[in-house]
């Protein structure tokens, strides 16, 4: 037993001996632990600090999504008033109404795999509604489920990408349009880093050119490449040195097409960095393709240069009136129409109304006015006063154009004063043939009634005589015959008198200096036996003027008046002729009048006595020739005759007007008398 | 026949007068020198007439290049008389002027003659001329 003692008391020393190893190691444990749970606790309040401080939004959501706990930047998300913690509220609260499924699937996944669920969720939230904006803002979201605790829950961040997206969007858009803008304005781009050389040319570059937008090297080599080999050495001169000078460049120039055809190319370029220095580090350019528009504006270019030598061949004036501000531009050839320097000017349209004949002002101002008021062409032909005096004709025609709210005239004026000159010409040539033809008729008639009277008297009493032989009568041979040389004679005087008649057209020397006084005396001389025969009496006024015509005709005129009144002057009294000058209102005329006592011709006959082979009294000598041929002659002077009107008994009052002779040295010298006086007569 | 004869050409009115005596003998023929002297003779026979002093004429001719008054006027007054109005007018005279034949007729003239130049064919006319209007023709009575 003894031994069994011995042994229970050893196995007892065992047994404390290991109690105290246990109790060591458990005080180690406990510090341990007690070092853990320190640990622990720091590691919870870092977390929480984290969690409470985090700049990114966390939420803690419960199983059906209501929010347990929100750190401050959550809150702040929202509500942004109190950012302390909400709870109890759900989160479906804050989405955008066609989020809702999207936040329901995302909350299964969550909660059916541990594994990290993210989603972006448009959402309405509290800040929004307060700024009034109304689009919703787009978050991501990421959410883990968290283990710890009794009641399922994840920790949810939300990342706001509205910002970002809404830039990387404007981005995008603006991106596009200038794409959209450099495809339709055609325009090549490059990119020109200046230390490094490189060049980023955009695939419009070359397609503009005919060729593929790939395989070219990124730096200035290529654009030498393309460019028209004579323009290499001096553009590239030109190009640093404006580099180096400017902010930018505009030049154009000529580059090589695929195909082989010259393009010119106007290239716009901008510094868009510099460095410390201010030299130039970045530039970039546009490449426009001018041609077409360059072979335009060549073409107008000429087109104008050939209207322009039109117009001053045509001799066309043109102007442009800016109605509103009253300006006025006129180009050479109208100056040069006006009498004016041959340049262009601008004036107010006073101005110009001012070189308008007086008497044409008033018409071109209402025709301007009323083009202006209706909107309509405006056409008119005036004459122009020139400063020298001469004046000249000319057709004016205009257009209205609205240009920005600004009413402009633009028109044309043309000299016509050649063709109004002809056409004034064609006028009186007209008058004149018809005339002419007037006189011709009236004289074939005259010819045909009155030369056939003598005809049938004579055809007449030869048949009469055949009978009276025939039936052996003669009594009255004597009577016939002397019927028959009656009208022979009487047929001699008209074919006189047309003969004559026939001539007055030809005025031989129609503008000689005649004195009407040495006229008179040389018919009273040549009528010396018929004025003595009768006891005329004729007289005329020492004051008888000078005028201009043909003497030999203008001495046959004051015959043939002075003749008419010795042939029917009064029964009972010896003829008294008075010839005299009346004052005129008409310039470079004169007018002259023979009055006598004779019987006077009544009203009624006062024109028809002009008349060919027009007689009044059938029994009176003389064929109807004399007044019919004064009158021709006084008219082809330009003049005019008639029976001036008076009492009956007053004897007849013959007046005419003739051109006064009006002394011209410097005329009289250049044209010597050159036609032999009275050849034709 | 009564025959009014308006004709300014002594000759040719001598000649006319000649042929009348000749191939009409029962006529008469008054004879007007002038288209003054016609109006003067044919108003006066109006009144005539009207008065019943005598018949009124089965004829005028008329010349129509006459001094002072033409023949067409002479025409128009003779129209415009009640009396003379309702006389055949033939218009004798040396123009072929169709605006004369125009004028003629438009003023309502019967007849238009042209005076033949050769004479046989004037005494022709003259014969027909009588025998047409004198025996052939019914005026108004």
């Amino acid at each position: 037993m003894q031994v069994d003692k011995k042994t229970q008391s050893d196995n007892t020393q065992r047994i404390q001996e290991d109690l105290k190893l246990y109790q060591a190691e458990l005080e180690q444990q406990n510090e341990e632990l007690r070092h853990a749970n320190i640990a622990m606790e720091r590691l919870r309040e870092k977390y929480f600090h984290l969690f409470v401080l985090s700049p990114v939004p966390c939420v803690v959501l419960g199983k059906r999504g209501q929010i347990l706990e929100t750190n401050r930047q959550a809150a702040r998300l929202f509500t942004e008033k109190t950012p302390s913690v909400q709870t109890k509220l759900h989160f479906d609260r804050f989405l955008d109404s066609s989020q809702q499924q999207v936040f329901r699937d995302h909350l299964e996944k969550v909660f059916a795999s541990p594994a990290m669920q993210t989603c972006r969720l448009l959402m309405k939230l509290g800040h929004d509604a307060s700024s009034g904006e109304d689009e919703p803002r787009i978050l991501d979201v990421s959410s883990s489920r968290l283990h710890s605790g009794d009641m399922p829950t994840c920790l949810t961040t939300l990342v706001d990408h509205t910002e970002e997206l809404r830039a990387r969007e404007k981005l995008r858009h603006r991106e596009e349009r200038l794409r959209f803008a450099l495809e339709a304005a055609n325009d090549g781009i490059w990119d020109w880093h200046i230390p490094t050389s490189r060049v980023y040319y955009s695939p419009r570059y070359f397609t503009m050119l005919g060729y593929q937008p790939e395989g070219w090297a990124h730096d200035l080599s290529t654009w030498a490449k393309l460019l028209h080999p004579d323009e290499v050495e001096t553009l590239s001169s030109q190009v640093l040195d404006m580099v180096r000078r400017d902010d930018g460049f505009e030049l154009s120039f000529r580059m090589m097409h695929a195909d082989g055809t010259l393009r010119w190319i106007l290239s716009r370029a901008k510094c868009v960095e510099r460095d410390a220095n201010g030299s130039p580090v970045r530039m970039v350019g546009t490449h426009t393709d001018i041609t077409e528009s360059r072979t335009r504006s060549e073409q107008l270019q000429e087109s104008e240069e050939r209207l322009r030598l039109a117009l001053e061949t045509a001799e066309i004036g043109t102007w442009s009136w800016d109605v509103d501000a009253d300006r006025d531009t006129r180009d050479a050839n109208l100056n040069r129409i006006l009498g004016l320097p041959a340049e262009g000017s601008t004036q107010s349209v006073g101005d110009f109304a001012s070189r308008v004949h007086p008497d044409d002002r008033h018409d071109v101002l209402e025709a301007l006015h009323t083009a202006i008021e209706q909107d309509q062409p405006y056409t008119c032909e005036f004459r122009i006063a020139r400063p020298d005096g001469s004046i000249r004709w000319v057709r004016d025609r205009g257009l209205m154009i609205e240009h920005g709210g600004r009413k402009r005239m633009t028109g044309a004026i043309i000299d016509i004063t050649p063709s109004k000159v002809s056409q004034a010409e064609r006028e009186r040539l007209i008058e004149q043939l018809e005339l002419k033809n007037a006189e011709l008729e009236r004289f074939t008639y005259s010819v045909s009634h009155d030369l056939k009277s003598p005809l049938i008297t004579l055809k007449g009493f030869l048949g009469r005589m055949e009978k009276d032989l025939a039936a052996g009568e003669t009594s009255r041979m004597t009577e016939r015959m002397e019927r028959m040389h009656f009208a022979a004679d009487k047929m001699k005087e008209l074919l006189d008198g047309v003969l004559e008649l026939s001539r007055v057209g030809r005025l031989v020397v129609p503008d000689k200096r005649v004195d009407l006084g040495e006229v008179v005396s040389e018919v009273q001389l040549l009528l010396a036996g018929p004025i003595r025969e009768c006891g005329a009496d004729l007289q005329w006024s020492p004051d008888l003027p000078v005028v201009r015509g043909d003497p030999v005709r203008l001495r046959e005129v004051m015959q043939n008046l002075i003749e008419n009144s010795l042939k029917f002057s009064a029964a009972h009294a010896p003829p008294v002729i008075r010839i005299r000058a009346l004052p005129v209102p008409e310039e470079e005329f004169v007018l002259i009048e023979v009055s006598d006592n004779g019987p006077g011709v009544e009203e009624a006959y006062r024109e028809k006595i002009f008349g060919l082979f027009e007689k009044l009294d059938s029994r009176t000598p003389g064929g109807g020739v004399g007044l019919s041929l004064t009158q021709r002659i006084v008219e082809y002077h330009g003049g005019r005759i008639w029976v001036e009107a008076y009492a009956p008994g007053d004897g007849c009052r013959m007046r005419l007007t003739l051109p006064q002779f009006i002394d011209r040295p410097e005329k009289a010298g250049e044209q010597p008398e050159q036609t032999p006086e009275g050849s034709e007569i | 026949m009564n025959v009014v004869l308006v004709e300014d050409n002594p000759d040719h009115a001598a000649m006319l007068i000649e042929i009348f005596d000749e191939s009409l003998s029962d006529s008469s023929l008054q004879h007007a020198w002038d288209g003054e002297a016609a109006i003067r003779l044919l108003t006066e026979i109006e009144g005539d007439v009207k008065r019943g002093a005598c018949h009124r004429p089965d004829l005028i001719l008329l010349d129509l290049r006459l001094p002072r008054i033409d023949g067409i006027e002479v025409l128009r007054r003779i129209r415009n008389q009640e009396m003379i109005g309702l006389v055949p007018v033939v218009v004798l005279t040396t123009s072929a002027a169709e605006r004369d034949i125009q004028a003629a007729y438009k003023h309502c003239a019967n007849s238009y003659l042209v005076k033949p130049v050769e004479y046989q064919a004037f005494e022709r006319m003259m014969d027909s001329l009588g025998f047409y209007w004198g025996q052939c023709n019914r005026s108004p009575t």
